[in-house]
């Protein structure tokens, strides 16, 4: 099948025709998945190398899986990111500085990088600077609900946790992020737009 | 919070979704490889060994053979053991004794010498 063809095969039916050899269906599967969950990983690690390797990894644990894929049983979107907060978050509690990953979050170390990027008008680069100081579970369910679109039971699939807890620790995220954009938005007068 | 007010948070979380972290053509390439990688050395044959009990095994007609075998082998101590009314004319009716496999040695054998 043409890889132009594949915009409407499910992710699941490609995924079990590249287990079956058809290379055009990893294609397809690569541009569709790579960007979604390289975009998290950037997020949740602020580090594009190593993003990419994280990436690198998941989509090849993808690659093995697929000729023993188990259809109807998970979603493979849902799967892989499964398998890339994992590795996330094996990157930030060895690497990472964030050592405990449920401290409470400390707001006060991000904000100078905060307001630079809003005196610079950039929100995008104001909330990865606020994301940066959250504990690393509150940014990965925070980043997989507000900005990738999950939702909740499919986050609690991804972490492996009870949707109670997603909601909990969206929560708590979304609160600490206020206390670092939405004060400094009204101070430099973005309530206006 | 009412329904209709909007959350402070989703300007940024808007302006964060209409720029993503897009991946490095290179990132693409690698896992793109990595795919055909898998793919190839899933399609690649088997190696044969040879030697030892591959060897004698391949030399007589594969597992196969060994199959016929080992289905001759049960149907014959079947017979022998479910049907012994079967078997006992073609033995004489009697069984056999050391004269009837060595005739002129079985005394020699019995006494020793």
């Amino acid at each position: 099948m043409p890889f132009d063809a594949m915009t409407d095969v499910s992710d699941e039916a490609l995924l079990v025709a590249y287990g079956n050899g058809d290379r055009a269906a990893a294609q397809a599967l690569t541009a569709r998945l790579t960007p979604r969950i390289f975009g998290y990983a950037a997020r949740v690690l602020s580090d594009r190398a190593e993003a990419e390797d994280v990436v690198q990894e998941a989509m090849l644990r993808l690659w093995k899986i697929a000729p023993e894929w188990r259809q109807g049983e998970a979603q493979v979107s849902t799967w892989l990111y499964r398998v890339t907060v994992n590795l996330c978050t094996d990157r930030l509690r060895k690497y990472g500085r964030s050592v405990d990953i449920d401290a409470v979050a400390e707001p006060e170390d991000g904000r100078e990088s905060v307001e630079a990027a809003l005196i610079a008008g950039d929100r995008a680069a104001a909330l990865q600077s606020a994301l940066d100081t959250l504990p690393v579970r509150q940014r990965q369910a925070v980043v997989l609900r507000h900005i990738d679109g999950l939702s909740n039971p499919d986050i609690a699939r991804a972490m492996d946790i009870g949707v109670e807890a997603v909601e909990s620790l969206t929560a708590r995220g979304k609160r600490a992020l206020r206390g670092l954009l939405a004060g400094r938005r009204e101070e430099l007068g973005y309530d206006d737009d | 919070m009412t329904m209709t007010e909007r959350d402070p948070l989703d300007d940024f979380f808007d302006a964060a979704r209409a720029r993503p972290p897009a991946p490095d053509p290179a990132l693409m390439a690698r896992v793109l490889a990595d795919a055909e990688a898998q793919a190839a050395a899933r399609e690649a044959p088997v190696p044969v060994r040879s030697g030892g009990f591959a060897g004698i095994l391949r030399g007589r007609g594969g597992w196969p053979a060994l199959a016929g075998f080992a289905t001759a082998t049960a149907a014959g101590v079947w017979i022998g053991v479910a049907l012994p009314d079967v078997t006992q004319p073609f033995l004489g009716g009697a069984a056999y004794d050391v004269n009837d496999l060595l005739p002129g040695y079985g005394t020699d054998l019995l006494v020793g010498g």
